[in-house]
């Protein structure tokens, strides 16, 4: 298959006229006292899909987790400035994050498969998350499962282990995962780079898809991945080991001179 | 690659399979001979006799160890039903509640105080807790405050951090991903933790709660200060909790008492003491084996 | 709402079996150290017991613990070399050496109490030593070997396969690759390894009581039949039953705070070598 130019939309027009679904604002982060990305800002529009790329090590993967809070469970990262959604502060008091997580969804590097069936892999969140009543479930999973296209290799397999999936099946099956909560913004952590080329493909494919329906937010090393799929980008670059915003935009606009 | 590697004759490692034999020895040895000297009652009392005959009275060459069994059983169930909710819940909070520095420090402490004697933890058992429960059963007219019920509680404080650090091993175990997935899809800590991680993680804890088990039916010198040492201690039905807060004997406190010293010249009479060695080894073996098969599961997965 | 009620509840539950474990075991140790040290003089630490234990001091019964473990170091180190060796270098099968760790394994479980019946039948009885040093420091050793073997095995595993590659390229034999390579290396393990096991041996009593400890009445053993030693946990067993007696408290007290002390310190050193156990995690 091939992507042809992937948005048609490449001036942003609807990139100024909507009201941003993520605005970073000023945003620093902070290991200890020594800064890891300074100041940061950018604002995301609706069904856009953004990428943030950069050389590895800038801090791409730090700055996304920072976007749904899920930084702050496993380091000890302090973060300055203001990131909101739809216009209200993540960090404001009396947020609940576990709410925010549920409509900024995320994908990572890795598949995280539970060690359960495919069925209860995509239930896994949607049967905490939403109010939704027990015998609905199997038509939420049977549309996710479809929505990743995935569907077709594994309705008769829906009760067998999760595990015995192909690497890139597996991606997908998070993906479900997470569509199944029915999330507003979609985060992707360089979803396609454990994958072989097939599977990479099948992911593109989806993700020009999604953005029909969500937001998204695609961290990637991939220069002609992000050219195939991003309205715009946020692209990172280290000096003196600070991670900064070095330029914003469509992609076609940035030269790599400075990194 | 050395381990591999073709191997001529070597003093090294001629030593190394000498000082392994050794060893090997000794241990193998010890079931041999808890096995060989246990004959005489084996054959006096018959298997089934010496198991589950209710009645030990060596004076009159009656050697029955049912009640001992039970005391030991009794004991060790109200010591692991205590370590285990506390040990867990712990572990739960250091592993997925307390931020890394904290953590660091809390699991270091119980893993120091894991050390604490079992004979001082005895001592603390005869000054303090069984006057506590003494006091605690006033309404059931106790003779003493030496039972079962004290002897359990305080292997249940004794085997504690066993079971809260090991329980914390297996929990932090479980790959951070499976815990950043489930926070990513909106779930809450409690939520996480009981549908991601506890499933992952419940081999190595019941490996951990197993290993608690197998010190506490081991546990020798606490239990015997404070247990009470009465023979022939027996529920009447199967249900009665009585005999818990009186006071029992256990395998433990039998083969650490006078009677091993007395035995040595009555064959038949030393030949049940070496029994109760004999069925205490099984029985810990197999509670540890159990365990042991669990806690290797959880490390292939890793 | 109800997600949040059971969040927080899961907090407080958990929070409070932390504080309730912790704070137990922490007044355990306070409690000790507070009567104790109120108890204790340098008389007590460097004068011999006097009147069955209710006035004097534990001298012998410190240096007698410190014989019984020195001894159980010196058995028990060898063998655990050995063992670690074996698994590590010498045994070839995987399943053997999975059957090698799940037999160290099992001897971790066994009961004290049955390492002391086994040192009772073999060396006090069939062996007619009686009551003897040596009989305490062989059966503590063999209770600890596993603990040693394990840390050596560990650390054994760890060394980088750079390390005796190159030592094989030089043209070592295997054995000068085990002097020159893996005894070394693993020095730190069979340190840490000791420091634990002797921690755990020189609180133990169930295995000392029958084969190498009397109560009064030995000093510094000059052979091996019938020379038993004075130890820590055996004084403080039997002055325990004898609690009833006011007279003996104080002295009970600051024995325990002498043997808690020398089993956290044996622990505390040991931990500079057991960091990495940390380091390995996240």
């Amino acid at each position: 298959m091939k992507l042809e130019e992937p948005v048609t939309d490449k001036s942003g027009a609807n990139l100024t006229t909507s009201k941003p679904v993520l605005e970073v604002d000023s945003l620093s982060i902070f290991a200890g006292g020594r800064p890891l990305l300074q100041r940061i800002s950018f604002s995301i529009a609706v069904h856009e899909v953004f990428g943030i790329i950069g050389p590895s090590g800038v801090g791409k993967t730090t700055l996304l987790r920072t976007l749904n809070r899920l930084l702050e469970l496993d380091s000890e990262l302090s973060v300055t400035g203001d990131i909101r959604f739809h216009g209200k502060s993540n960090f404001a008091g009396g947020t609940d994050v576990d709410a925010l997580r549920a409509k900024i969804g995320m994908i990572f590097q890795q598949p995280v498969v539970f060690p359960t069936t495919v069925y209860k892999n995509v239930i896994f969140g949607l049967r905490h998350v939403t109010p939704l009543p027990k015998k609905q479930y199997p038509e939420v999973v049977e549309q996710a499962l479809k929505e990743v296209s995935l569907w077709n290799q594994v309705k008769e397999r829906l009760h067998e282990s999760a595990e015995h999936l192909s690497l890139g099946q597996q991606q997908r099956l998070c993906l479900a995962r997470t569509l199944a909560v029915d999330p507003e913004v979609i985060l992707m952590d360089e979803p396609t780079s454990a994958l072989d080329t097939q599977s990479t493909q099948a992911i593109e494919q989806l993700i020009y898809r999604l953005k029909e329906t969500r937001t998204i937010v695609l961290v990637t090393h991939n220069l002609a991945q992000a050219k195939r799929l991003t309205h715009r980008v946020a692209a990172l670059t280290a000096k003196d080991n600070i991670g900064r915003l070095a330029h914003l935009g469509p992609i076609h606009e940035w030269t790599e001179e400075g990194a | 690659m050395i381990r591999g590697e073709h191997q001529s004759f070597s003093m090294t490692k001629a030593m190394s399979l000498g000082f392994s034999l050794l060893a090997f020895g000794f241990l193998g040895c010890m079931v041999g001979l808890f096995l060989w000297q246990s004959l005489p009652v084996w054959q006096h009392e018959g298997v089934l006799g010496y198991l589950f005959g209710t009645e030990w009275f060596y004076r009159a060459d009656r050697f029955g160890i049912l009640s001992m069994v039970y005391g030991t059983l009794a004991v060790s169930v109200i010591a692991v039903l205590l370590a285990t909710p506390i040990g867990i819940g712990a572990a739960l909070f250091t592993a997925e509640i307390l931020p890394a520095s904290l953590r660091r420090g809390v699991k270091l402490t119980i893993e120091l105080l894991a050390g604490i004697p079992s004979v001082v933890y005895g001592l603390l058992g005869i000054l303090f807790l069984r006057n506590w429960i003494y006091t605690l059963l006033e309404p059931f007219d106790p003779i003493t405050g030496d039972t079962l019920l004290t002897a359990g509680i305080l292997l249940g404080i004794m085997i504690l951090p066993t079971v809260m650090t090991l329980s914390e091993d297996a929990i932090r175990g479980v790959s951070a991903s499976y815990r950043d997935a489930a926070r990513g899809l909106g779930l809450t800590s409690f939520e996480t933790v009981r549908s991601g991680i506890l499933p992952i993680a419940k081999p190595g804890i019941v490996a951990a709660i197993l290993l608690g088990l197998g010190r506490a039916l081991g546990e020798t010198i606490a239990v015997f200060l404070v247990v009470g040492r009465q023979d022939n201690q027996l529920p009447e039905s199967l249900f009665s909790l009585r005999p818990i807060i009186e006071p029992g004997q256990t395998l433990t406190s039998k083969l650490g008492g006078s009677e091993t010293h007395l035995a040595y010249g009555n064959p038949l009479h030393w030949a049940a003491i070496a029994g109760l060695g004999l069925v205490l080894l099984t029985i810990v073996a197999a509670v540890t084996w159990l365990g042991g098969r669990l806690a290797e599961e959880r490390h292939y997965n890793e | 709402m109800m997600r949040h009620w059971s969040n927080a509840l899961f907090f407080l539950i958990t929070g409070a079996c932390t504080f309730v474990g912790l704070g137990l075991l922490l007044a355990i140790l306070a409690a000790i150290t507070f009567k104790g040290l109120s108890s204790l003089s340098w008389d007590f630490l460097f004068k011999p017991m006097k009147e069955a234990g209710a006035s004097g001091g534990v001298f012998y019964n410190i240096i007698g613990t410190v014989i019984l473990i020195g001894t159980a170091l010196i058995v028990s180190s060898p063998l655990a070399f050995a063992l670690a060796l074996l698994q590590q270098v010498y045994l070839k099968k995987r399943s053997l050496r999975r059957a090698l760790t799940l037999f160290l394994y099992l001897i971790n479980g066994i009961p004290s109490i049955l390492f002391g019946l086994f040192g009772l039948t073999v060396f006090v009885q069939f062996f007619d030593w009686g009551k003897s040093w040596l009989t305490g420091g062989i059966v503590l050793g063999l209770m600890i070997l596993p603990t040693m073997a394990v840390a050596i095995s560990e650390r054994i595993h760890a060394i980088p396969q750079a390390y005796f590659e190159t030592a094989a390229g030089l043209g070592l034999r295997p054995a000068q690759i085990v002097w020159s390579i893996f005894i070394p290396y693993s020095l730190n393990g069979w340190l840490s390894g000791s420091l634990l096991g002797l921690a755990r041996a020189a609180g133990e009593t169930a295995p000392i009581m029958f084969t190498a400890t009397v109560f009064s009445g030995a000093t510094v053993p000059d052979g091996v039949q019938e020379s038993p030693v004075l130890s820590l946990p055996y004084h403080i067993f039997i002055l325990a039953q004898e609690s009833y007696n006011p007279q003996m408290i104080p002295n009970l007290w600051a024995s325990a705070f002498v043997l808690v002390a020398m089993v956290m310190v044996l622990s505390l050193f040991s931990l500079p070598w057991r960091k990495r156990a940390f380091e390995a995690k996240r």
